[in-house]
């Protein structure tokens, strides 16, 4: 998987049931591998994967669109050298942002070359839950709110 | 309840009457994701942090997910402590100092109990 080394990724978040609604940054929650990215990632023998956009190659608009959740959800940013400079105690390897093609018809989608997957947030059996919980606090610490640039 | 909220990710947002009550009320089906006893064992919880802790307990960032999932987290300068409460009456918590790096906690406690250690890591983060 080709990997991203700079830039900045967003991840759309639903808000939908956040207390209060508005924030300036993630919610831990927000950073949790669903069972449908951990069920995805055993099907393709691959890394479980949390779902970001590549900002330079897609905007909220357009993954807004490819994701279906218009509405009650914010784009939150991360900027990918700091995202892979986190280094924990403990913490078997450090998080990488790669490429995560679409599948038709989400890959004809315009702005879904821009799909990427941020790996290493899957903790493995045996492994202490405490170190992913502090990961996901540092990660929403880098998270910010991000808006398409406005059009010149 | 309306009260105002302090935690350290609430600049962005107008503190002026943010209703607690209410956003754990709609957290139940059919207009939220949890089953009503999820929302009362919530509120239970809720009670009794406010009777061990501070009364005047700050209000979390809570977020429940679609899947069923339910954490409330405190943020003050380097301290950091949530709450995850669990589908099967239970619930995680774990506080971590982002200076020293103290990372503490315990999974699966039953509602209704509280170990010392947890009740001073939040009283250490919300005074």
């Amino acid at each position: 998987m080709e990997e991203l080394t700079t830039g900045v990724v967003f991840r759309l978040a639903t808000i939908r049931h956040n207390f209060p609604p508005d924030s300036e940054k993630l919610h831990v929650l927000h950073l949790e591998l669903s069972e449908n990215d951990k069920r995805q990632a055993a099907e393709r023998g691959t890394p479980a994967l949390l779902s970001v956009f590549d900002a330079a190659d897609t905007t909220v608009i357009q993954a807004e669109a490819i994701r279906g959740v218009p509405d009650e959800s914010l784009a939150f940013g991360l900027r990918v050298p700091e995202v892979r400079s986190l280094k924990l105690p403990g913490l078997r390897q450090p998080l990488r942002v790669v490429r995560d093609p679409l599948e038709p018809p989400l890959s004809e989608m315009p702005g879904a070359e821009g799909h990427c997957g941020l790996e290493g947030l899957e903790r493995l059996p045996g492994e202490d839950r405490k170190i992913y919980r502090e990961l996901r606090v540092r990660l929403a610490d880098l998270s910010f709110r991000y808006r398409d640039a406005l059009p010149i | 309840m309306a009260r105002s909220v302090r935690n350290a990710h609430s600049a962005a947002f107008d503190p002026a009457e943010p209703d607690w009550e209410r956003y754990l009320r709609n957290l139940a089906e059919p207009s939220g994701p949890l089953p009503d006893y999820r929302v009362r064992q919530i509120e239970v919880l809720w009670e009794y942090l406010q009777g061990r802790v501070e009364k005047d307990l700050p209000l979390p960032h809570a977020m429940a997910s679609e899947a069923g999932e339910f954490v409330m987290t405190w943020d003050r300068d380097p301290h950091h402590f949530e709450i995850e409460v669990l589908s099967n009456g239970r619930y995680d918590w774990f506080y971590l100092d982002r200076v020293s790096g103290e990372r503490l906690g315990e999974d699966e406690h039953p509602l209704g109990t509280f170990s010392a250690e947890m009740v001073s890591r939040l009283r250490r983060t919300v005074d």
